[in-house]
């Protein structure tokens, strides 16, 4: 068994993104003291529930580079010292304004190898349209701060924005490949019930079709192909070598550890989520013992739906012998007759099982055949 | 003891929807005091969920009251009426039970047109009619105008029709005192042999088949042994009662009385509605006349969505056959849905009233395939077959010509509609016969039309070019021969069965092209494209496509989304689940039921 992967959230903001459902508030430095403080005795506590190893930390939110200074050293420390953590990898993401030279040297100083910079576009249009509080200027100079301090580096690139372009999706590509960013997520907007976009769209807005953003997809895939880049996860592109360590772990079921408000950690088949409000959060950490308001144990079938669910968002998708030594069952067998309905989508060499790349995004209807 | 028949009075009330018939009827309980207050609200004379939304009675309950008058008791037998074509016969014979019949007019909105048919039932019936003035305590009440036009329209004499809120419960006495006043009583022979028309029956686990009777000459008692005209059968009596509306046995029932019948009839088809029951010996020489053997005029497929519950839906079928004459099924196999039943009904509301009784009363999830009607298929070497599942058809090579029932058609309207009626008569493969003027205000037209097409979309056209003022009413006069085609539905080049109609040829390119759009907006994008073609023989005559899907991911998933993501996985699993495969096509249930949804 690989080591644990270890999550942390980071709920507050400067602002609130137009489509984001994330659990983020924009609080002050007080609140966000409350929070670190619960935060760590999150952390003190949450030794006693695992006693593996973790090799990767990802701070999450939010937006971790907008916390007080000297707060993400705080809590790396606190995780250093309860798990001996001998980290590969320690990501945090930030957002274009908030990561000036001061905070990517405070970064830096507590650690942090990767930056994840939500960048999302690199059109004004587009990103006033979305809310968000940089423009595409900031956001370059963010990257290529990001690259100066020799940060492994991922760009966030959303796909299906208000008055966005396929031109809009390549000059990215070519921007992230031309700085030397060797990462790049590519997400297509959802519109999220309550968020003040899904307000917007009931009151007529037009975004970009299911077909727009599939053709987005295939412009950015394209595009960073040509680039070098493979497209290793549904959404996320990498070169030279550099796959986000940490991901990986929630696709190839690996355990993570999760800590702060509505973090969702699995420990084997042990899967728990905590409070989803903050000062809920806050309260419950500060006078119990722990932040879980769910918990649930996988059963053999459901820990092997997850496997399937999760392995065939990967390039290299499944192996057949782990499944069939780990569950005992006969694969073949077992799931003929998806195997048979979905032929025409999937790589099956009896070893592998795979969805082939351009059927990437109609994934759910190959998974649904097997789960 | 022969029964002082002059203190009976049977009735029925005729009314549109909405204009207050079960509330009327309730208040005229209540101040008979047949049934406490508390009782009548689950006593309501419409006893199906369904009917009372709809508004509409299919079973009809009668209820016998006492009233006392002038210091005289009468005894009062309400039989209620449902209000729909397809129960035109149903209606007719209930309406025969009676001598008189109360009309409700809605003080606001005046005659309409649903009343018009049961108003010209009940003058056919010879019955002397009370009009009544409902709803006067609404603001919108014009009981003047409406008064004058049930004069101009209708032609009776409204000058006295009481003017009632039988929300409020004002003005019934003065209905019950017309009841009394203006009906004829019953005017039967108890000395005659024993004769009385079945208006109704039902199924009870105990008694079995229950025959709702009125009875016209002589008497009858449990004991008697008894013949139905109609069967020839004879069954001997065990019990005769009335209804409270609760059915209470009595010692006999006599001339002019309304009640049961029970004689351990094992199955209602043996009680056919208008049949007349007399005695085995000595009995009556001649029934009464206006039998008819009803048949089913209206077929469709009933197939379970979950294809392990056929059980469940032949269980439930014949539960409600127990009850129902006039339901038809038998056990049919489609390639595209399964096995299931084909099903005969009286009209197209009879249909939907069985399926949503499936539905609901038997927690059942159906498909249900485009009703059609039987036709007479004579095939090159002379030999004849009923046809009702288009699947059944045989070759178009062997078949040398085809016949289809054939309705005439009554279609009751103010004037200024004729031209929009006879517009959509023509369209719809009708042939003009007869137009008379019954006033000033009201065209009778006569039509002869092929069923099929009153079954497709003719009742919803009617209502929407006529503002709901024609009314229609139809009876089956015969096969004729008809240039009918077989119209397959191909889903990725592949026959649905259960897709496939028997069309008029001149109708099929409109059908076919109305039938591919529909399925394009209720089949979902498929990992491929799929072709949906509309074809007859092998010449297909309209193509839609559905485009393949190009995306159905939540492009990220992390620790957080795997639960949601998991959750959604599911929910599109269940959905799957309620879809069929049609060859390599998944599709909705909706969507067998979608095409039988009428285009404009």
């Amino acid at each position: 068994m690989s080591a644990a992967g270890i999550y942390v959230h980071i709920p507050f903001c400067r602002s609130k993104c137009a489509y984001c459902d994330f659990v983020s508030v924009c609080e002050g430095e007080d609140k966000q003291k409350e929070y670190v403080a619960a935060l760590l005795r999150e952390i003190n506590t949450g030794r006693k529930i695992f006693d593996g190893e973790a090799d990767t930390l990802y701070m999450g939110g939010g937006t971790p580079s907008c916390l007080y200074k000297g707060a993400v050293k705080e809590i790396a420390d606190a995780l250093r010292s309860a798990f001996g953590l001998c980290l590969n990898e320690f990501t945090a993401e930030c957002n274009p304004d908030t990561f000036d030279d001061e905070k990517a040297k405070e970064l830096k100083e507590a650690g942090v190898t990767r930056i994840s910079l939500g960048v999302q576009s690199l059109s004004d249009k587009a990103l006033a349209a979305a809310g968000r509080r940089h423009d595409a200027f900031t956001a370059k100079e963010a990257l290529k701060r990001a690259v100066r301090c020799s940060f492994d580096v991922s760009a966030d690139m959303m796909l299906g924005l208000e008055g966005q372009s396929e031109e809009d999706v390549k000059e990215f590509v070519s921007f992230v490949s031309g700085e030397g960013i060797d990462h790049v997520s590519a997400y297509m907007l959802k519109v999220e019930a309550g968020t003040p976009l899904a307000k917007r769209v009931e009151q007529g807005l037009i975004l970009p079709s299911d077909d727009d953003c599939a053709r987005f997809y295939d412009v950015a895939y394209g595009a960073l192909e040509e680039n070098g880049y493979r497209r290793y996860e549904t959404s996320n592109f990498c070169r030279n070598g550099k796959i986000c360590l940490h991901n990986i772990k929630y696709w190839t079921m690996a355990d993570y550890l999760a800590f702060g408000v509505s973090a969702h950690g699995k420990i084997r088949k042990h899967r728990y989520y905590n409070i989803s409000d903050v000062n809920g959060y806050i309260s419950s950490v500060m006078t119990g013992t722990h932040g879980y308001v769910t918990e649930e144990e996988l059963t053999d079938e459901e820990e092997l739906a997850e496997t399937l669910m999760l392995g065939l968002r990967l390039e290299d998708g499944i192996d057949v012998g782990t499944i069939e030594s780990r569950y005992g069952v006969d694969f073949k067998n077992r799931y003929s007759s998806a195997l048979k309905k979905c032929a025409p989508y999937i790589l099956f060499d009896g070893r592998t099982l795979k969805i082939k790349p351009e059927f990437a995004l109609v994934a759910n209807s190959v998974i649904a055949e097997f789960i | 003891m022969p029964k002082d028949q002059s203190k009976i009075r049977n009735f029925c009330i005729v009314a549109h929807i909405d204009h207050g018939k079960s509330t009327l009827a309730d208040r005229i309980m209540d101040v008979t005091e047949t049934v406490s207050k508390r009782e009548a609200k689950e006593q309501l004379l419409d006893s199906m969920d369904i009917e009372r939304e709809r508004g509409i009675t299919i079973k009809l309950t009668p209820v016998r009251m006492n009233y006392t008058y002038n210091g005289e008791k009468y005894e009062f037998n309400l039989i209620d009426t449902p209000g729909h074509v397809d129960f035109t016969y149903e209606v007719s014979r209930s309406l025969k039970a009676c001598e008189g019949a109360i009309l409700i007019v809605d003080a606001s909105q005046g005659i309409e047109a649903q009343t018009l048919t049961n108003v010209y039932l009940a003058l056919d019936n010879d019955l002397e009619i009370i009009p009544v003035i409902n709803k006067i305590d609404l603001p919108s009440a014009r009981p003047g105008e409406v008064k004058k036009e049930i004069e101009d329209v209708i032609g009776l004499d409204a000058e006295n029709a009481p003017l009632v809120s039988a929300k409020e419960g004002t003005g019934i006495e003065e209905v019950l005192k017309q009841v009394i006043e203006l009906l004829p009583s019953p005017r039967g022979d108890y000395d005659k042999p024993f004769k009385a028309l079945i208006f109704d029956s039902y199924y009870d686990s105990y008694k079995g088949a229950v025959s709702f009777i009125r009875v016209f000459d002589g008497k009858v008692k449990a004991g008697d042994k008894v013949r139905f005209f109609a069967t020839g059968k004879e069954f001997d009596v065990t019990e005769v009662g009335v209804f409270t509306p609760r059915s209470t046995p009595v010692e006999e029932l006599s001339a002019g009385d309304v009640g049961y019948l029970c004689a351990s009839i094992k199955n209602v088809s043996d009680t056919k509605v208008g049949d007349t029951i007399t005695l085995a010996v000595g009995g009556a020489k001649e029934p009464l006349d206006g039998f008819k053997e009803v048949s089913p005029m209206v077929f469709c497929g009933i197939y379970p969505t979950d294809g392990a519950r056929y059980n469940d839906l032949k269980d439930a079928l014949e539960k409600l056959k127990l009850n129902d004459a006039s339901l038809m099924y038998e056990p049919e196999v489609s390639t595209a849905l399964g096995f299931g039943f084909r099903c005969g009904f009286l009209g197209l509301l009879h249909m939907e009233i069985i399926q949503e009784r499936l539905e609901r009363e038997f927690d059942l999830d159906l498909i249900t395939t485009a009703p059609g009607v039987s036709y007479n298929v004579v095939r090159n070497n002379g030999e004849t077959l009923l046809v009702s599942n288009p699947s059944n058809l045989p070759p178009a090579g062997d078949i040398d010509h085809m016949e289809e029932p054939v309705v005439k058609a009554f279609l009751y309207t103010p004037p200024e509609y004729v031209g929009p009626i006879m517009e959509l008569c023509q369209d719809k493969r009708g042939t003009f016969i007869d137009m008379t003027y019954l006033e000033t205000t009201r065209v009778k037209i006569e039509y002869e039309m092929p069923l099929n097409e009153i079954i497709y979309d003719f009742f919803d056209s009617l209502k929407s070019r006529t503002r709901g003022y024609a009314s229609l009413d139809y009876e089956i006069i015969g096969y004729k021969e008809s240039d009918l085609v077989k119209l397959d539905i191909l889903l990725n080049g592949e026959i649905c069965d259960a897709l496939s109609i028997i069309v008029h040829r001149d109708k099929a390119y409109a059908r076919g092209r109305g039938i591919a759009e529909k399925l394009k907006e209720v089949i979902p994008r498929q990992l491929f494209e799929i072709p949906i073609q509309a074809a007859i023989g092998g010449k297909v005559i309209a193509r839609e496509t559905v485009k393949a899907m190009r995306k159905d991911v939540l492009a990220k998933c992390y620790g957080g989304d795997i639960t949601r993501k998991k959750k959604l996985l599911e929910k599109q699993k269940e959905g799957k689940k309620r879809m069929r495969q049609i060859g390599s096509v998944e599709v909705p249930s909706e969507a067998f039921m979608t095409i039988l949804k009428f285009d404009k």
